[in-house]
């Protein structure tokens, strides 16, 4: 594990890992357990709430900070790791290509294309193909601790430049 | 303390983001000495991705152990460094040239400083830890038609190139050594003859290591690097980066345009008339500014 932490597991007791509680969490604090045994372990990590533009990524379709009927999603991160052991948990910004602008959310019903700012994971870090953009905010490790990337909430902008939108996430 | 617990009977594993360093923020660089100084640094990122470090063939998120043995005497010696009784290094008087041939006594700079004279003073080291980030540069292709003389004139194109960007990758990596390198640009001769434009890539300074000796007359001084010098880190960088490249497509110049000498050759030859000449002058200078002189796809680090 990685340092600060302790570890106890015998089977049918208790464990307890804790790390010493941080002075400054910021936002899109990542804390997370292995859920399950052998094949079926999973990696499962809850985000404290961050902001991009003031508005809250979704995590499938809940707000990531949950709702009236919801709590707070957790997210199972992919069962691979690329090379080096590391997978990445992040904000996913999706535009419309010819407007720039975020994809429509209004609509009652919300469909995987329309997540607009959502919290995703993966193996490899996607390169900005345009209308989408990738931010990690933490980085997995296989067995290890997870190293936060992201502290702060965003105001995200975005440019065109030669036909291609390039995209901008300032700490606000 | 922030204590989670077990749910599930002991089918559950928990874990914390680290936090072994009180708060060290990313970049923290801490200072071991192991048979040489080494410096293990508290993984930052660039856009998500932690450098790597080619010599250990691992990333920063693998906190390897770093070796700073590449070092360089500090001459100029910082304020902070001064209180601590620091002296540029000791030199002997002898007879120098300078750039112009004139000779000169090069004096005794340890016994010049005042303060510490009679060799007590402290001796100071310093090495540089970066980042390096490769990109696309340009390159220029010069194609000089058959039909020159006549008055038919110079074709530049404008490409990208991106050399430095295979060889390396976009991945950043983590190097150290006595100061860090500045991109370095080429010559406008170097442009027109095809050179790319810097050599594609940029560099951001993660933390200045400082090395202090025991004071000279301390019978445990030593000159050489060792433990028994005190080492002081400099961080320049506190946060996790976000990198772009300006990354602006290159444009193919197929504009004509004439060098100066070419202009006065051909204005002694031909009928052109100055007027002709001095626009075809102007319209090769908007090619200098727009293109040779403008290293555009420099890139820039910023907070994330």
């Amino acid at each position: 594990m990685g340092g600060g932490l302790y570890s106890q597991s015998t089977p049918g007791s208790l464990a307890i890992y804790a790390a010493k509680e941080p002075l400054f969490r910021g936002a899109w604090y990542v804390s997370g357990g292995i859920i399950g045994q052998g094949s079926k372990a999973m990696i499962t990590v809850w985000i404290d709430r961050g902001y991009v533009n003031g508005l809250q990524p979704m995590i499938g379709k809940i707000l990531m900070s949950g709702d009236a009927q919801s709590p707070p999603p957790a997210i199972t991160v992919p069962a691979k790791f690329d090379a080096e052991g590391r997978a990445w948990v992040g904000i996913l910004i999706n535009i419309d290509p010819a407007t720039g602008n975020l994809r429509n959310t209004t609509q009652a019903k919300l469909t995987e294309n329309d997540l607009t700012i959502s919290i995703q994971t993966t193996t490899i870090i996607p390169s900005a193909n345009g209308s989408i953009f990738f931010h990690p905010i933490a980085v997995i490790r296989k067995n290890l601790s997870p190293i936060q990337i992201a502290y702060f909430d965003y105001q995200w902008g975005t440019v065109q430049q030669h036909g291609i939108w390039r995209h901008f996430l300032i700490p606000s | 303390m922030n204590l989670l617990r077990n749910q599930s009977g002991g089918s559950e594993v928990y874990y914390q983001p680290r936090q072994n360093h009180d708060q060290a923020h990313p970049w923290s660089v801490s200072m071991k000495y192991n048979s040489g100084w080494q410096a293990v640094i508290t993984p930052g990122f660039v856009d998500g991705s932690d450098p790597y470090y080619a010599p250990l063939s691992a990333g920063l998120c693998a906190e390897p152990n770093i070796s700073l043995s590449e070092t360089q005497d500090v001459t100029s010696i910082p304020p902070f460094f001064v209180n601590f009784g620091a002296v540029p290094p000791a030199q002997d008087a002898s007879l120098q040239a300078d750039a112009n041939g004139n000779l000169a006594l090069l004096v005794n700079q340890q016994a010049a400083s005042g303060c510490c004279s009679g060799g007590v003073g402290r001796l100071l080291k310093s090495c540089d830890i970066w980042v390096v980030i490769a990109r696309a540069s340009y390159a220029v292709a010069v194609d000089m038609p058959a039909d020159l003389v006549v008055g038919n004139l110079v074709d530049y194109t404008v490409t990208y190139n991106t050399q430095t960007l295979s060889h390396y990758g976009s991945r950043p990596r983590l190097q150290t050594g006595p100061s860090m390198p500045s991109t370095s640009s080429a010559t406008l001769a170097e442009r027109l003859a095809g050179d790319y434009s810097d050599d594609g890539q940029d560099y951001m300074l993660v933390a200045t290591v400082y090395f202090l000796s025991r004071t000279q007359d301390n019978p445990d001084f030593s000159a050489k690097l060792d433990e028994t010098w005190l080492p002081y880190v400099q961080n320049a960088c506190f946060w996790n980066v976000s990198y772009r490249a300006a990354n602006i497509p290159p444009v193919t110049l197929q504009q004509n345009s004439i060098s100066p000498f070419l202009a006065w050759y051909i204005g002694q030859y031909t009928l052109a008339g100055q007027d002709v000449l001095g626009a075809m002058s102007a319209a090769e200078q908007n090619i200098y500014n727009s293109v040779f002189n403008a290293n555009a796809t420099m890139g820039t680090f910023y907070t994330a």
